[in-house]
């Protein structure tokens, strides 16, 4: 059970809570869809049977241990073609709570992971709502663990709890993430795009690093400096700047 | 999902008015899946009744049978008469057809009825349903209602449903599913109400 949060203005005031469900995005979905929902409006659980990450992937979550929400914001102010910044704003938000809360490294992943020393700990999924060229809904997705201690053995991930080795109270975790959301998607709202982007790129994992990327078959040596207008990542390669898709770049080491 | 339609379906899905609705207008009134739908058409046809009409507060639907025309049109994508485009199509056909061409000017109708088309918002990834078990949002024939979701093209991980802003019937769906679309190519042509 979760309650209204005391920590924002109008993230979360409207709250829906289930006990189980199997995506909060698809009940965010059915809200949406169904009757006018307010700006902010919050739909949580407890128990997400069947968290849906990319396309066909899950998100798996423990009953009871982590956070995992739903957000929905209309966002009738933005440009499709600034859509990135939608993943830049709620990247960011969880990158500001959990520096807010550890000393760990904190990154983000390009384009929307959060890992804490190299270590998954969010996953985020945004579905919007399009009609001509304005968004008309948008639902952000996150999954972050919190007490969470077993992961199958392949998956890179982990948790606050394994970070700080202590228990974390949900609703408290909740209050503050969604403070710093609120936060960024204001900077959204008022136009700070220059703000947002300077700070998405500062926070990006292996910025400025030398490491091996495979793209098109083949393994090269680069670094990333940027992203560009569409969200491509832009890669030094031996000092020419590459413009890499989602699909067309691997990190390899 | 029966792959075949033995005979003419005509389908009516009227939205009723209601207080729930959004001011936005945005919202599909209808609770009932297009899949549900679909599943709800396949029963009929193999059930021998002629019509069925089914009323909730939600949706009006209402299917006839008219069992002697023949569907199977040997050249699908542009009927000779667009009425006959409407809801006859097998979804077999539609599915399986090679992408068509992509025009830039309005369809040609020989109805006379006005066409408009939907266009990508954006360059991305083209899909025609919500995830690879689903049945596409919509086919050749289909009704569609303005804010009724037509399909998905994800860009950079952002998943965007594109609604239709038009209430009429798709007489083309000319991309591919899972392929590449760029900015502003015509996803589907709709004929208006």
């Amino acid at each position: 059970m979760y309650k209204i949060p005391a920590s924002t203005l109008f993230t979360g005031k409207n709250l829906v809570f289930v006990p189980e469900c199997r995506s909060t995005n698809d009940l965010a979905l059915q809200l949406c869809q169904q009757s006018s929902v307010t700006e902010g409006t919050l739909v949580i659980t407890t128990n997400q049977t069947k968290g849906r990450g990319q396309r066909g992937n899950s998100w798996l979550s423990s009953p009871g241990l982590n956070l995992t929400f739903s957000l929905i914001f209309k966002p009738t102010f933005l440009s499709v073609a600034n859509q990135f910044y939608l993943n830049i704003f709620t990247a960011l938000a969880v990158h500001d709570y959990l520096k807010a809360r550890i000393t760990n490294t904190v990154a983000v992943k390009w384009p929307n992971d959060i890992l804490v020393d190299d270590q998954k700990i969010c996953g985020i999924l945004v579905e919007n709502q399009i009609q001509g060229s304005h968004f008309q809904a948008i639902i952000a997705g996150i999954g972050v663990n919190i007490n969470e201690h077993n992961f199958s053995a392949p998956v890179k991930a982990t948790s606050l709890s394994l970070k700080t080795q202590q228990t974390h109270d949900l609703q408290e975790e909740l209050e503050l993430l969604l403070h710093k959301i609120e936060i960024r998607y204001l900077q959204l709202k008022e136009g700070k795009l220059a703000q947002l982007k300077e700070d998405y790129i500062r926070a990006l994992f292996w910025r400025n690093e030398q490491h091996t990327f495979a793209a098109f078959d083949k393994q090269f040596q680069g670094s990333i400096i940027d992203i560009d207008d569409t969200g491509r990542l832009l890669v030094d390669v031996d000092g020419n700047v590459r413009a890499f898709d989602l699909k067309e770049i691997a990190y390899i080491r | 999902m029966s792959k075949t339609r033995p005979s003419k379906s005509v389908v009516k899905k009227e939205a009723k008015p209601s207080k729930e609705f959004n001011d936005s207008g945005s919202t599909n009134p209808s609770e009932m899946k297009t899949s549900e739908i679909r599943d709800l058409i396949d029963f009929i046809s193999k059930s021998g009744l002629n019509e069925v009409n089914i009323e909730t507060k939600e949706l009006k639907l209402s299917v006839k049978r008219e069992p002697d025309q023949k569907v199977f049109k040997s050249t699908p994508v542009v009927a000779p008469v667009a009425t006959q485009a409407i809801a006859a199509q097998p979804v077999a056909a539609t599915q399986n057809a090679p992408a068509a061409k992509v025009e830039k000017a309005a369809a040609e109708v020989s109805s006379g009825k006005k066409t408009v088309e939907i266009k990508s918002p954006m360059i991305g990834t083209f899909y025609r349903s919500s995830n690879p078990d689903t049945p596409p949002f919509v086919s050749v024939g289909d009704k569609i209602s303005k804010g009724q979701t037509v399909c998905i093209i994800e860009a950079m991980k952002l998943f965007n449903e594109i609604e239709s802003e038009f209430s009429g019937t798709i007489v083309k769906a000319p991309v591919e599913n899972a392929t590449p679309v760029e900015y502003d190519q015509v996803l589907f042509v709709v004929e208006l109400d």
